[in-house]
């Protein structure tokens, strides 16, 4: 009787695994770059896909199969990024916004094309300075704007992936692309590019 | 419309999810509120420098390789995890204990009133 109780066992293991694989592993792409986008170092993410892939085998039970698998995948990730990174304080230092806006003053490029609003607002941008910008913006404003921004997810599969309602997602999301792109500005200048600070003049 | 419902708007629009008529509306808006338009121009200017210039990267085999590993181990993931969830279990019975405590003075209280009740009946007769 034993032997066959374990071979049951052991047999539902199994075809939880299979599932477990099936579902999961082929979200590994994009919540590597979520990840990556969330702390801006490749070892950082690796470590986060890691846990988080932990934490969805361990509670694998816990996915209602048919649905999102992504949402709740990104879901984990995001609360486990937020409670990693909120207790060691790793996130680098907060800027304050206003601050830099007195600090610095508007110059003009003359040389922009005019109807190249990008290039007048950010210069000639790298994917290292959106890493680097999206660093200097909130997690919570961060996250929302690369799921929207980057992943172009709609704001219902971003409001179901880092559980909050629709509203939050789009208060979110404006606040924080104007965060980012007083930060996005910032690089731009560091990198000796004279950006407009907005289209109004 | 007011400029705060404009900015509103304008980030659903850059988002595409603006219905005709309040497109309308804040087409409108624009016309003769040349802030709200910058803004707006500005968010779309963003959106689609972060569209543009934003890659996909790749999964590195490093990672690839450890989560093969993970899945041929299934006993690590839950180990490992555990490990994690002890922190969590921990939380919990620190919460319990104050529970517990809470609910012996409640009981300790509810005695001595009862106690006190007792004793006044008594002396009643």
């Amino acid at each position: 009787m034993a032997p066959l109780i374990s071979s049951i066992i052991n047999q539902s293991e199994k075809a939880r695994h299979r599932e477990f694989e099936k579902e999961v592993i082929p979200h590994m792409s994009a919540m590597y770059n979520f990840a990556l986008r969330m702390t801006a170092d490749e070892e950082d993410a690796q470590d986060l896909v890691q846990e988080t892939l932990m934490k969805a085998y361990r509670f694998f039970d816990s996915f209602e199969k048919g649905t999102n698998c992504k949402a709740w995948l990104f879901r984990i990730l995001k609360n486990s990024f937020i409670n990693k990174y909120r207790k060691t304080a790793k996130e680098p230092n907060k800027i304050d916004y206003d601050e830099i806006k007195d600090f610095y003053n508007i110059i003009k490029d003359e040389s922009a094309d005019p109807n190249d609003l990008e290039s007048q607002l950010f210069g000639e941008v790298l994917d290292d300075d959106i890493t680097g910008a999206l660093q200097r913006i909130p997690a919570d404003f961060r996250a929302v704007v690369v799921l929207c921004d980057i992943e172009g997810l709609t704001y219902e599969e971003i409001a179901e992936m880092v559980g909050c309602p629709v509203g939050t997602v789009r208060s979110r999301l404006h606040r924080g692309r104007k965060l980012l792109k007083d930060s996005l500005q910032e690089y731009a200048r560091s990198r000796g590019y004279h950006v407009t600070e907005n289209l109004l003049n | 419309m007011v400029c705060e419902e404009a900015q509103f708007l304008s980030s659903l629009l850059v988002d595409q999810q603006l219905s005709e008529e309040d497109a309308a509306r804040l087409q409108q808006h624009f016309s003769h509120c040349s802030t709200c338009k910058s803004n707006f121009e500005e968010e779309v200017s963003l959106k689609s420098c972060l569209k543009k210039k934003a890659k996909a990267h790749q999964v590195p085999e490093s990672l690839l390789s450890s989560v093969q590993n993970m899945l041929a181990h299934p006993e690590l993931m839950t180990t490992q995890a555990m490990t994690q969830t002890d922190t969590f279990s921990l939380d919990k019975l620190q919460t319990s204990t104050q529970s517990r405590k809470r609910t012996l003075v409640a009981i300790a209280i509810l005695t001595m009133i009862g106690l006190f009740l007792f004793y006044w009946i008594m002396n009643q007769y």
